[in-house]
């Protein structure tokens, strides 16, 4: 029996030592004297046509879209040179001639229309703005596009992240970014090492990029100096981090706080309840309680050319004052009624998005404050709660603007009739605006337009402009001059290591 | 009269073995009827998670909700079926090795887990095993002379993993050893997360099974066979490891039995804050955006686990019983 014992012993040690080495043969080798990045994701795999993947690859620096954002949040391509508009669903272009695959190939009309195709066909979800794009090379360098359904911006569209330039050797991926994939451990670690062929290729280093899904893992891999670039760290850390004496960079997040009123039933429905309590919010203690953020001075970030240039205001006195006009009356424990019925708001969000939940608690002691009975709830599914309509004040989070171009989220929620316009808002001259912007061909005048949505949105009210919220980066010495942008959507760009 | 008696011990043979076969097919059986009611079971519970994972794939992509997008998305993901051609669909595949693909990534779903499996084995299995080592031994201790210093560390163990989170002893443990003191980097190393992270779980197995086990070694030293053996001068100790060490392993094995079930997928607090790739995160991540055909999945792939674990466990105690059933 001591044997059976001392056997058994044995194969449990065993066992867990051969596990550990198995665990570690799996692994591929980090970068050494490379840049080494913590975030909560890594693609699973390399296939550009397949789902969410093209958006990872861009993001790991990998793929390039065709049109992508610029630190200044203007499209940019490496690629398209002209692109001249023939009607709303026909354009011709002219590409540019200096861009080369990572293989030294160059990036010709025939190649980046097969792999434009391939994309269109094999991942539906890149036809959900212009239907089926298709895309047929005229000449080494020029191609024309045509598009099922019309629009006026599609260098927009080619921006959105599922058109990326590739092309396909073998069972092999190809792509243009700055870095080429060296090895990866599917959605846990990828290696990258520059691509000779995309330009400054000796500036760069290698870059490994490893999977945190824990904030506090995140932290002290960054502390112990297992990475060089934490992406992101949350508010709380940020601080820490800044009083150890660490790098910490802020960045506008591109997405955006707003609360959306329910004008379909119940109090928000009265424009004068909607203005007052509109004036009634400080903005301020949201920015306070989040640690982070500008108060938001439309539905964009601040960084975009149609960012809203609203100057929201609190002012206490007015906002009861507009309630008194609504017929609202103060009773002996100081709440507003109408009628005997109590002035109650019921604001709900979501648990996806923590930095919503704080709003909301604060947003409701703003309004008991105000005399207003708040209640307030966090659902886990948004989307089959909002069909309820079981709310006043929904305060929701949306990259309103991921392409650079602001029409495709004013048209999905202002729009009258629209299927995310949960409000059930209807304002015919928003209605016209935005059926100017879609023939508009002239950007700068279409993002005037945009301006002038959010001006009209901001008397009406629908939807109150919350917060523009910050992204925190903690960065090594080793990269200190990194410069993040885009949110999530450009990680690893051309100048990470310069 | 040798010959009828031959004859007689040839028919009582093979009536041995037709009972012995007839309990094997019956244990078949009955595992056969259990994975389909529970399969469908599981099936029912996974469908009736608020959400549905086609809203979520549009909200992860940042898609519009349009009624094309949402119709598209349906159609593809087979659920505008009704539900018993879906269960039908689905437990076909599954019994023929196609465990279907990720609604969200894709992928498949039983290539996903599989490779998942290895490095959540070598925590949590590991980390049990090693757990149920150290609590058998520390149990043993402890019962070889109660109230002295194995018996109160025992306790103090017990009460100290019964306390204090997983999560704080993880994070306190990494931060000591790979910032503060820098020994090592447990972040660029894998084998020094999974051997930290199967040694974190091995100490709360240890703290949780040691005192059952040391109740266990004193029922033993009650019983009238050790009382009868130390009547003849032998000493306590010796015998409760000696005459008593099977009956231990029996009751250990028993009170194991029932941790095998989240050694794959039990483990998400050390798989979090040691960043393993492994079944734990992939779980909690798919139960996140609804993912139905990796949760289902994932609880029929536990469930033919713990069939083998309940095999392998029936094997060894028999063996240890002297072949007694």
């Amino acid at each position: 029996m001591k044997k059976f014992l001392l056997f058994a012993a044995s194969v449990v040690l065993a066992g867990s030592l051969a596990a550990c080495g198995l665990q570690s043969n799996t692994s591929t080798a980090p970068a050494k004297d490379g840049i080494h990045i913590g975030q909560t994701w890594v693609i699973g795999g390399t296939d550009p046509t397949d789902s969410s993947v093209p958006w990872g690859l861009t993001s790991h620096g990998v793929s390039e879209g065709v049109y992508m954002l610029d630190e200044h949040g203007k499209l940019v391509s490496r690629f398209i040179k002209s692109m001249e508009q023939i009607d709303g669903t026909h354009w011709k272009v002219v590409m540019k001639e200096d861009a080369k695959f990572s293989d030294g190939s160059k990036v010709d009309a025939k190649a980046l229309c097969t792999a434009l195709n391939m994309i269109q066909e094999k991942n539906k979800l890149s036809n959900a703005t212009a239907g089926v794009i298709k895309f047929e090379p005229t000449g080494e360098f020029a191609l024309n596009i045509s598009s099922e359904r019309p629009t006026m911006a599609m260098d927009s569209v080619l921006a959105e992240w599922s058109n990326v330039v590739f092309k396909k050797d073998g069972d092999k991926f190809i792509f243009t970014g700055p870095y080429q994939i060296d090895s990866l451990d599917p959605e846990n670690k990828i290696v990258l090492a520059p691509n000779k062929n995309y330009p400054d290729a000796d500036k760069r280093k290698a870059v490994d990029i490893r999977t945190f899904k824990d904030a506090s893992a995140l932290k002290l891999a960054f502390e112990s100096g297992d990475i060089d670039l934490a992406f992101t760290v949350t508010p709380d850390v940020a601080e820490m981090l800044k009083s150890a004496g660490k790098t910490v960079k802020t960045i506008p997040a591109g997405y955006q706080y707003f609360g959306m009123c329910n004008m379909k039933a119940g109090p928000m429905s009265d424009a004068m309840v909607r203005k007052a309590i509109n004036l009634g919010l400080n903005r301020e203690d949201y920015i306070n309680v989040l640690k982070g953020g500008r108060v938001a001075t439309g539905l964009f970030a601040s960084y975009y050319d149609f960012a809203g240039k609203e100057q929201v205001i609190c002012n206490k006195e007015k906002a009861m004052q507009l309630l008194e006009e609504a017929g609202y009356q103060k009773d002996a424990s100081g709440f507003y009624q109408k009628d005997g019925q109590p002035l109650t708001v019921r604001l709900v969000t979501y648990t996806s998005r923590p930095d919503l939940g704080l709003i909301v608690q604060v947003m409701a002691s703003q309004l008991q404050e105000m005399g207003i009975k708040a209640t307030s709830s966090i659902v886990d599914d948004i989307d089959q709660f909002k069909k309820t309509g079981a709310f006043d004040i929904m305060v929701y989070a949306q990259h309103t603007a991921p392409t650079g171009e602001p029409s495709f989220f004013l048209n999905q929620f202002f729009r009258t009739n629209e299927p995310n316009n949960t409000m059930g808002y209807s304002n015919p001259a928003v209605d016209a605006l935005l059926d100017q912007m879609g023939t508009e061909k002239d950007r700068s005048v279409r993002n005037k337009l945009a301006q002038e949505v959010q001006h009209i949105l901001y008397e009406d009210a629908p939807a109150l402009f919350l917060v523009d919220p910050d992204w925190h980066i903690a960065v090594s010495d080793k990269i200190k001059g990194y410069e993040p942008y885009g949110g999530d959507y450009y990680i690893v760009n051309a100048k990470l290591g310069f | 009269m040798m010959q009828k008696r031959g004859y007689l011990v040839r028919v009582s043979s093979f009536y041995l073995i037709i009972g012995d076969v007839m309990v094997i097919g019956k244990q078949i059986l009955k595992w056969f009827l259990g994975f389909f009611v529970l399969s469908f079971l599981f099936f029912i519970l996974v469908r009736t998670i608020p959400g549905d994972p086609v809203h979520r794939l549009l909200t992860t992509y940042q898609l519009p909700h349009t009624k094309e997008n949402i119709e598209f998305l349906t159609v593809s993901f087979g659920l505008d079926k009704p539900l018993w051609y879906q269960y039908g669909y689905w437990i076909s595949h599954f019994v023929q090795g196609d465990w279907g693909s990720s609604f969200i990534t894709g992928r498949d779903v039983r290539m996903e887990i599989l490779r998942r499996v290895p490095v959540s084995l070598a925590v949590g299995l590991g980390g049990v095993l090693l757990g149920g080592f150290f609590a058998f031994f520390l149990g043993y201790l402890s019962a070889c002379k109660p109230k002295g210093f194995w018996d109160k560390f025992s306790r103090g163990l017990t009460l100290f993993i019964q306390s204090v989170p997983s999560f704080m002893i993880a994070v306190f443990l990494i931060y000591l050893l790979s910032v503060h003191f820098q020994v090592v980097k447990i972040y660029s190393d894998p084998a020094v997360a999974v051997l930290l992270a199967a040694l974190l779980v091995a100490l709360g197995t240890t703290g949780e099974l040691c005192r059952v086990m040391r109740g266990h070694f004193l029922e033993i030293a009650a019983t009238p066979y050790i009382h009868f053996a130390r009547c003849r001068g032998f000493e306590r100790n010796k015998l409760l490891l000696r005459d008593g060490l099977r009956p231990a392993l029996i009751a250990l094995i028993s009170t194991m039995v029932g941790r095998f079930s989240w050694v794959i997928g039990g483990t998400a607090v050390v798989e979090f804050v040691f960043a393993i790739p492994g079944v734990s995160l992939f779980l909690v991540q798919s139960i996140g955006v609804k993912d139905y055909n990796i949760i289902q999945s994932y609880l029929l792939f536990i469930l033919l686990w713990m069939g083998m674990v309940h095999v392998i466990c029936s094997l060894f105690t028999y063996f240890l019983r002297g072949g007694v059933k």
